[in-house]
């Protein structure tokens, strides 16, 4: 029972995980927190889910388009709504993304409609006994895809190159243009890949919960950038780390209080751990740009 | 006025000050010298109470002030401008240098919705203060400009003004004449020298040789936290280990 | 005046009470604030259960939601001593939220059903009259040594300190006044539409204030007032056109953002203006001034 508890925990606080990294990486290197980005969320779940639907792509392609199609989105978004006001005063782009979150959400409501919709799916995921645990196997799966996606971005943003420019970004925007690395690249990548995972989250979450409807981007966004503050913001790990915590003590909460105060745990947490540790758990001393 | 009595302060492993002491007095200008790094900052931040020393005793008017908060400094009659200007961008000149006089008004909160008559009297009184330091200053006519407007002489000139209308005991400027040129330098130096009184002393850091040894009655050389030399401005600068320490950064600047 | 009219300025009106206060806490004072809507929910249920439960009359009950709201908003403004900029934002939206997930369960606040049968009580006149207390109060506090203060506060709250500023006062001060004009806000709102629920009050709603103060120009009230009008008036007016004045608004938004940063008025001081004819009528009533040079 518990460890089923832990397993529930852990698949949520994955799929928090995936969509915090997108906040996360926006906030370090950008300054602002990208509302649209529950939305970008969102889109991941339509688009795979019209993949499969009237396309009938199957599952695993259908993550991988929708990756790559959300990811482009997400840079074209970055290109149109935020770039031209990089210049700009920090509460402007953060406005822009609220227009930017209101018009997607507006745009599925009137192409598909406000309608809960579900992934036609034939198959059912086994459970399987390990141990005398019962586990889905979907939990699993999960796990893994949320796990090889977040080391890639580990990988990546710690081995090569232009991860060492998105770092170099976030502690000093000046000093990327020094090391001959295009900050419009980095910004580009940056966009591109919080998307990408985020759309990926997006499609777990809509077969896992076997529902997703236009506005679930503004539920799991404020959940997702809560773990990303958690965990200490612009840090990859960190929004890891808040995301399972997040998850975990959620389930925790609905398992053993009631699941009506659910909300209000993640937002305890988050005001306790705030007036600890202003800058979250793994947060940087000065995140604060003046 | 001033005293300081063998300062020193740390950070990590590095020592920022080593036993620095210094005196400065009533009536006069006193400079603190050195290249970039060498601690002149880190000496108005522990007068300050921004940072806190080690070791050693700050005493001010005879009273040690070493468990004085920063936000309290202004009150007990020490202010300062900074080297890398900090002045509300904002606001006009006059509202500027109208938080300089904060220390020393006393209307109360609720009084700010209705404007009674000892408000204005005392707002009356702050703004004649501020205006009579703006015009020392030479800025009488740019009263309602936003100061993010300025050019950058005069934005050094407002933080002096804003210094000024408190009403200090003791003026610290953090080099006022860095990225001014010539002419505008001149022009700092005779104000500069207008601000001690019998009741209040200045001290002045500064990188630039000229504006430092121009205006100064006593100087303190500083090099990597210690305390290289002092006297007169004639005497430091016949001084060897000064001179050694300011030609050894010129040259480290031309290597580099 | 028609009906529609009348429903669209009682609208813009509580909206213009709850954006000056926030007006305050964040355009002047630089403090982020998301718990917003949460004080003038605080407000609307204060006064709603009051008028409904008892004979309490309603300027009473108004003045009770006030007064907790303002009390509320203490409590969540003293974190700010502590935190800076967009971490303040988030923690009070940790309370906001903490705020709604409490009404949903709270039994005397009826759950996600809501108050209902609320009594009308809020007229154009009460609106009028809130609003013009508002921005007089705001106007001259803005004008006097605190607006000074709270506003080098927002430029740089260090260097306000050095000079003997007492930061946590006038931070406190700008939550708890933003707080009452918010609670003022949501008593009105409460008599008018006749039922509250705690969705009414969530973060998205605190959003939507901050855009009021953000897309006219921040940190100046005609800017305020612009905004709030612009952004309540236009949606109201374009109802019938249903999802698709939200796709306008949400495009609206990042267009006046790409070519207008500052808002729409920038940072004007027209209030200055206002503050000229205030002095003369002062004058002509002969209320005792000290003359401004």
């Amino acid at each position: 029972m518990l460890i089923n508890q832990i397993f529930n925990g852990l698949t949520i606080g994955s799929i928090y995980a995936l969509i915090a990294l997108g906040y996360s990486q926006v906030y370090g290197i950008l300054g602002f927190i990208n509302f649209a980005h529950g939305d970008l969320f969102m889109l991941g779940a339509y688009v795979g889910f019209l993949l499969v639907s009237f396309l009938h792509v199957g599952l695993v392609p259908a993550l991988i388009l929708s990756m790559l199609i959300v990811g482009g989105i997400g840079v074209l978004v970055e290109r149109v709504a935020y770039r031209p006001l990089r210049k700009a005063a920090r509460l402007a782009p953060m406005i822009s993304s609220i227009g930017v979150s209101v018009t997607l959400q507006t745009a599925i409501v009137l192409l598909i409609g406000p309608q809960t919709e579900r992934y036609p799916l034939e198959y059912q995921f086994p459970v399987l006994d390990i141990l005398g645990v019962k586990i889905s196997a979907l939990q699993i799966i999960i796990l893994v895809v949320a796990i090889v996606l977040m080391l890639g971005l580990e990988l990546l943003v710690q081995k090569t190159r232009i991860g060492m420019a998105m770092r170099a970004t976030a502690e000093n925007y000046e000093a990327t243009s020094l090391m001959g690395v295009s900050i419009n690249k980095v910004i580009s990548l940056t966009f591109l890949l919080g998307s990408s995972l985020g759309a990926a989250a997006g499609v777990l979450v809509a077969v896992y919960y076997n529902a997703f409807f236009p506005y679930i981007g503004s539920l799991f966004g404020i959940k997702a950038f809560i773990a990303a503050v958690l965990g200490g913001i612009g840090s990859v790990r960190g929004a890891v780390i808040g995301g399972f915590i997040l998850g975990i003590s959620e389930i925790f909460a609905v398992a053993y209080l009631s699941s009506s105060w659910r909300d209000a745990v993640a937002f305890t947490l988050l005001i306790i751990i705030l007036l600890a540790r202003p800058t979250g758990i793994l947060g940087m001393k000065t995140t604060v740009r003046a | 006025m001033l005293t300081l009595e063998q300062i020193t302060i740390k950070f990590g492993g590095l020592i920022a000050l080593d036993h620095v002491s210094m005196e400065a007095g009533a009536g006069r200008i006193t400079a603190v010298i050195g290249p970039n790094g060498a601690g002149k900052t880190t000496l108005f931040n522990v007068i300050t109470r921004h940072y806190f020393q080690n070791s050693g005793s700050v005493v001010f008017l005879g009273q040690e002030i070493s468990k004085i908060p920063a936000s309290e400094v202004s009150r007990i009659g020490i202010t300062r401008t900074f080297q890398n200007i900090r002045i509300f961008p904002t606001m006009t000149v006059l509202e500027n240098a109208l938080v300089g006089v904060e220390p020393r008004l006393h209307s109360g909160l609720f009084s700010s919705f209705f404007h009674p008559p000892s408000q204005q009297r005392e707002e009356k009184w702050a703004r004649e203060k501020v205006v009579e330091a703006l015009r020392f200053m030479g800025m009488e006519n740019k009263l309602q400009l936003k100061a993010g407007s300025l050019p950058y002489g005069d934005r050094r000139k407002l933080e002096i003004a804003r210094a000024l209308v408190s009403d200090p005991k003791l003026i610290l400027l953090d080099e006022p004449a860095a990225g001014m040129n010539t002419t505008e330098k001149e022009e700092l130096k005779t104000l500069i020298i207008q601000l001690p009184t019998p009741e209040r002393a200045v001290i002045l850091v500064e990188h630039d040789m000229s504006v430092a040894m121009g205006v100064s009655s006593y100087v303190y050389v500083l090099n990597f936290g210690k305390n290289i030399g002092q006297g007169i401005p004639a005497e430091v600068q016949r001084n060897a280990d000064v001179i050694k320490a300011y030609l050894g950064t010129e040259e480290d600047a031309d290597a580099a | 005046m028609d009906a529609l009219t009348q429903h669209i300025l009682i609208i813009i009106g509580i909206n213009v009470i709850s954006a000056l206060g926030l007006h305050i806490i964040t355009g002047l004072t630089g403090q982020f604030s998301l718990a917003h809507a949460t004080f003038a929910g605080i407000g609307a249920y204060t006064s709603a259960l009051l008028t409904l439960n008892s004979n309490v009359p309603f300027p009473v009950a108004l003045l009770a939601g006030v007064v907790l709201a303002g009390i509320a908003s203490a409590l969540v403004g003293y974190p700010s001593l502590r935190l800076r900029g967009d971490y303040l934002a988030i923690a009070t939206l940790g309370f906001g939220e903490v705020f709604r997930v409490s009404m949903l369960n709270f039994k005397f606040t009826n759950g996600a059903l809501g108050l209902h049968g609320i009594l009308q009580m809020t007229n154009l006149y009460w609106v009028a009259g809130g609003v013009a207390i508002c921005i007089f109060l705001t106007y001259m506090m803005t004008k006097s040594r605190t607006g000074r203060i709270l506003t080098a506060i927002r430029e740089d709250e260090l260097i306000a300190e050095s000079f003997g500023v007492n930061l946590g006062k006038y931070k406190v001060f700008a939550f708890v006044m933003g707080g009452c004009f918010a609670g003022l806000a949501g008593g009105f709102y409460a008599h008018y539409l006749l039922f509250v629920n705690p969705t009414d009050f969530g973060v998205m709603k605190s959003v939507d204030i901050l855009l009021y103060i953000i897309i006219g120009g921040l940190g100046t009230i005609p800017g305020v007032l612009v905004g709030t009008a612009l952004l309540t008036g236009l949606p109201e007016l374009l109802r019938p056109f249903a999802q698709y004045r939200m796709l306008a608004y949400g495009i609206g938004l990042v267009l006046i953002m790409v070519y207008r940063p500052s808002g729409l008025l920038g940072s004007v001081d027209s209030g200055s203006v206002l503050y000229k004819a205030y002095q003369r009528i002062r004058k002509t009533l002969k209320i005792p001034t000290v003359k401004n040079e």
